[in-house]
């Protein structure tokens, strides 16, 4: 069973990196039209060094903005659950940032914000925030109605049932959002990024993308664009492990 | 001990639960709640543990004074167990929000856990258990307290008749050792004979109480008494009792 998940995914991949390569050689594509799989690999040999800061740069931005949309989401949602009036104050603009298209709000956040790498995070905080926000909130809230009782009953302090009733119910919730904001932090970076424009050393690979497009240098996209599939692949991996680890408590939850 | 008089219940919505409900509970008592559904069995416990208060008469109660939370357990009818948490971790939940350690609460939540026979379950999860099972721990969870007041909503409603009846057996055991005053609640006719000292049979719409029946069979019981004429006769008349309270003939579950 295991092997077969490992197995099938890394055939059909195998299969269509083959396909790509044997089409690009028998209709000789130009590489600047189509790029082969090897040249993007050699691409991606050749710029390493530019290739390698800007991801470092991207990594930076996606993780940061994953973490505070992870300590702004749990906070938030807390002080919603608490509160229901703040909830039905404020949620109405939490759904105003999630649904306003951050492409649309980018430019404007550039303009505000002097640091670009400030005005970077936060466009991809905006759009990582909210899955953590509504699913901590829906956690928060989701407990058993007896167990709140019994928790009354036994005359537990608000921390008592916070750390051993409403954060422990939430967990499973806020881990599912975090899995959607991971993903959703990177695209996010990347879209700031693209909108940003910025050129120089201290940019993403997003920045590299549009560089590489004006010089019309295709396997350098390419080699960019593995890059953050592969980033976007490694943190799903992580956060899939970490979320497995810390519901391995719970294997009604898991 | 326990003593509520003319109590009234209205929720916000305007629906009167309880219309000036009067009863008591002595200290070591087992008295069961028998009703149909929606009478207002549930709310009673509920008042007695303190958790809603009433809209109109008194109720004394040791919950209504006791700031440690010790006095009062409550068993629900669903296990209402945290799942994320094995069954030695969900036992010391009380002594744990009372400020016990571990260490200190081990020797008698093993004690406990052996006395309802789940002394090799102490690092199963809920979701590994049966349904008596699981019951049996939020059982444990309500003696490990050693509480003046056992409060039970029906514990035993969703198991199968077999664990049922053992349930019945053991829980006259555990409570018989503790001399505490147990309040339960079912609407089988059955196994409120089987278990209590006195039985109150309660009317709906508003609940009121409409029937007192004692049962003067000694403990301990075991299932020898369900064969009894005793038995069969207080069966008989509190089935009457409650289908006069159901304001219906024989009513189908």
């Amino acid at each position: 069973m295991k092997l077969g998940n490992i197995f099938l995914p890394t055939a059909v991949c195998v299969a269509l990196l083959l396909g790509w390569e044997l089409f690009v050689w028998w209709a000789q594509v130009p590489a600047y039209t189509l790029p082969a799989p090897s040249a993007v690999i050699e691409s991606l040999v050749a710029n390493w060094s530019s290739l390698a800061g800007s991801w470092w740069f991207t990594v930076k931005i996606t993780l940061s903005a994953l973490g505070l949309a992870c300590l702004g989401g749990v906070l938030i949602a807390s002080v919603f659950a608490l509160s229901p009036s703040t909830e039905r104050a404020l949620f109405p603009l939490a759904v105003v940032l999630q649904v306003t298209p951050i492409v649309a709000v980018a430019p404007l956040m550039l303009i505000y914000i002097e640091s670009t790498m400030a005005a970077l995070l936060l466009c991809a905080w905006i759009v990582a925030f909210f899955p953590i926000l509504s699913n901590t909130v829906i956690g928060l809230r989701s407990i058993d109605k007896n167990l709140l009782d019994l928790f009354r009953l036994y005359r537990a302090t608000p921390w008592q049932r916070l750390a051993l009733l409403r954060a422990p119910s939430a967990l499973p919730y806020f881990l599912a959002g975090v899995k959607i904001s991971g993903g959703l932090s990177l695209i996010g970076a990347v879209t700031a990024e693209m909108v940003a424009g910025a050129a120089g050393r201290d940019t993403g690979l997003a920045s590299r993308i549009l560089e590489a497009s004006f010089r019309t240098e295709t396997p350098k996209m390419f080699a960019a664009l593995l890059l953050l599939v592969a980033t976007g692949v490694m943190v799903f991996l992580i956060l899939n492990f970490l979320s497995r680890k810390l519901l391995v408590q719970q294997p009604s939850l898991e | 001990m326990i003593t509520l008089n003319h109590v009234t219940k209205r929720f916000g919505s305007g629906l009167v639960a309880l219309g000036g409900v009067s009863m008591s509970a002595a200290q070591g008592e087992f008295v069961t709640i028998l009703g149909p559904s929606g009478c207002g069995k549930s709310t009673v416990l509920k008042l007695v543990a303190g958790l809603v208060m009433p809209t109109e008469g008194t109720v004394v109660s040791p919950a209504q004074t006791d700031q440690t939370g010790r006095s009062t357990a409550y068993v629900f009818q669903e296990p209402t167990l945290l799942p994320w948490a094995t069954v030695f971790d969900n036992v010391w939940l009380p002594l744990r929000l009372q400020g016990q350690s571990r260490p200190e609460a081990q020797p008698v939540i093993a004690r406990v856990l052996e006395q309802v026979g789940l002394g090799e379950f102490h690092h199963s999860y809920p979701a590994q258990l049966s349904g008596g099972m699981k019951m049996r721990v939020s059982i444990a969870r309500a003696l490990v307290s050693q509480p003046k007041v056992l409060l039970m909503d029906e514990p035993f409603a969703a198991l199968d008749d077999i664990t049922r009846q053992r349930l019945n057996v053991d829980l006259l055991t555990w409570w018989h050792g503790q001399s505490m005053s147990a309040i339960f609640v079912t609407h089988n006719v059955a196994e409120a004979v089987f278990l209590s000292q006195r039985v109150l049979v309660m009317g709906a719409r508003p609940g009121k109480v409409v029937a007192e029946v004692q049962i003067e069979q000694a403990y301990p019981r075991d299932v020898s008494f369900r064969q009894t004429p005793a038995f069969i006769h207080h069966c008989q008349t509190l089935s009457a009792a409650l289908n006069e309270a159901s304001g219906v003939g024989m009513r189908p579950r």
